[in-house]
C-alpha cells in the first residue's frame, strides 16, 4: 500500500510541475520545434522534481484530479473571485469614509477541514475576503482579525467562512 | 479588431488596478494600527496586482498564459505573507488599537505575549 501511495504522489507532483512549466513557457504562436524542445525539458524537470520531493508530500495524490473535485475547485475559484472584488469595494468604502467606521477585534473560529493544504487555502480565502485576516492557525482553530466585528459572536464562524468551507470540503474530502 | 478591444479592456484593468493601489496607500495612511493597516494594504494590493497583470496579459496576448500563472502564484502567496507579518507583529507585542472591541486570542503564541 505505501508503494502505491508513493507512486500516486509522485505522479501528482510530476503532473503539477509539468503543467506549470508548460504554462510558463507556452505562448500563442511559438514555433513547433522550440515547443517540442520545451516539452522534453519539462518532462525531465518535472520527473526530477517529483523524484526529489514526493517523499515529503505524502498527502499529494492523484485522487485530486477526479472530475468531481475539479468541479468543486472551479466553483471555489469563482466564489473566491466574487469575494475578492466584494472585499476590495468594502475596503474602499471604509478607507474613503470620513470617520473611519472601524470596530476591530480578534475572533476565534473552528474549522473541520483536516488536510494542511485545505486549511492553508481556507486561511488565504479568509485573508482576501471582506474585512477579515487570518492571524494564526493552531490545529483546527483560526484566529481572525476583523475590521468590523459582528454583533453576535456565535455567527462569526459562519459569516467569516462563508461558503468557502463547503466547497473546500468537496475538494479535499 | 478583437485585438483592439482586448487592448482597451486591458488598459481599463490596468487603471482599475492602479486605483486600488492608491486606495491601499490611503488606507495605509489612515488606519489606526498595524493590523488594520495590514488589512487595507493586503487586500487592495493583491487585487490591484492581479488586475494589472491580467490587463497586461490582455494587451499583449503573447503573455496571457504567463499572466494567469503569475495571478495564481500571487493568490497563493500574498495572503500567507500578510498573515505571517500580522502574526509576527502580535508575537512581538505590538498593541492593538484602543478602539479594539474584542480579543479572543488564546493560542500558545498569544499566551507568550501575555506572560512577558
Amino acid at each position: 500500500m505505501p508503494q502505491k501511495a508513493g507512486a500516486s504522489s509522485f505522479a501528482f507532483v510530476a503532473i503539477i510541475t509539468f503543467v506549470t512549466w508548460i504554462a510558463l513557457i507556452f505562448s500563442p504562436g511559438i514555433p513547433m520545434g522550440d515547443f517540442l524542445q520545451e516539452v522534453i525539458m519539462a518532462v525531465i524537470v518535472s520527473l526530477t522534481v517529483a523524484a526529489l520531493t514526493y517523499k515529503h508530500l505524502p498527502n499529494a495524490s492523484l485522487k485530486y484530479f477526479h472530475p468531481r473535485r475539479l468541479g468543486y475547485l472551479f466553483v471555489y475559484v469563482l466564489v473566491f473571485i466574487r469575494e475578492l472584488i466584494k472585499a476590495n469595494l468594502n475596503m474602499a468604502r471604509i478607507v474613503l469614509s470620513p470617520n473611519l467606521p472601524l470596530k476591530p477585534g480578534i475572533v476565534k473560529i473552528k474549522t473541520d477541514l483536516k488536510p494542511d493544504f485545505a486549511r492553508l487555502l481556507l486561511g488565504n480565502s479568509i485573508t482576501l475576503t471582506p474585512g477579515t485576516m487570518t492571524m494564526e492557525v493552531n490545529g483546527g482553530t483560526l484566529y481572525i482579525h476583523w475590521v468590523e466585528i459582528c454583533e453576535d459572536l456565535k455567527d462569526a464562524g459562519d459569516i467569516i467562512k462563508g461558503s468557502f468551507e463547503k466547497w473546500l470540503k468537496g475538494v479535499f474530502s | 479588431m478583437i485585438g483592439l478591444i482586448l487592448y482597451y479592456i486591458g488598459l481599463a484593468l490596468c487603471y482599475v488596478g492602479s486605483l486600488f493601489f492608491i486606495l491601499g496607500g490611503i488606507g495605509l495612511y489612515r488606519m489606526p494600527d498595524v493590523y488594520n493597516r495590514m488589512q487595507a494594504s493586503t487586500k487592495t494590493t493583491t487585487m490591484g496586482l492581479m488586475s494589472i497583470v491580467l490587463g497586461v496579459g490582455l494587451m499583449q496576448p503573447y503573455w496571457i498564459v504567463k499572466a494567469i500563472v503569475i495571478i495564481v502564484f500571487i493568490a497563493l502567496t500574498a495572503p500567507v505573507g500578510a498573515s505571517a507579518m500580522a502574526r509576527a507583529a502580535y508575537k512581538s507585542g505590538i498593541p492593538l488599537w484602543e478602539g479594539t472591541v474584542h480579543n479572543d486570542c488564546d493560542a500558545p503564541s498569544c499566551k507568550e505575549v501575555e506572560q512577558q
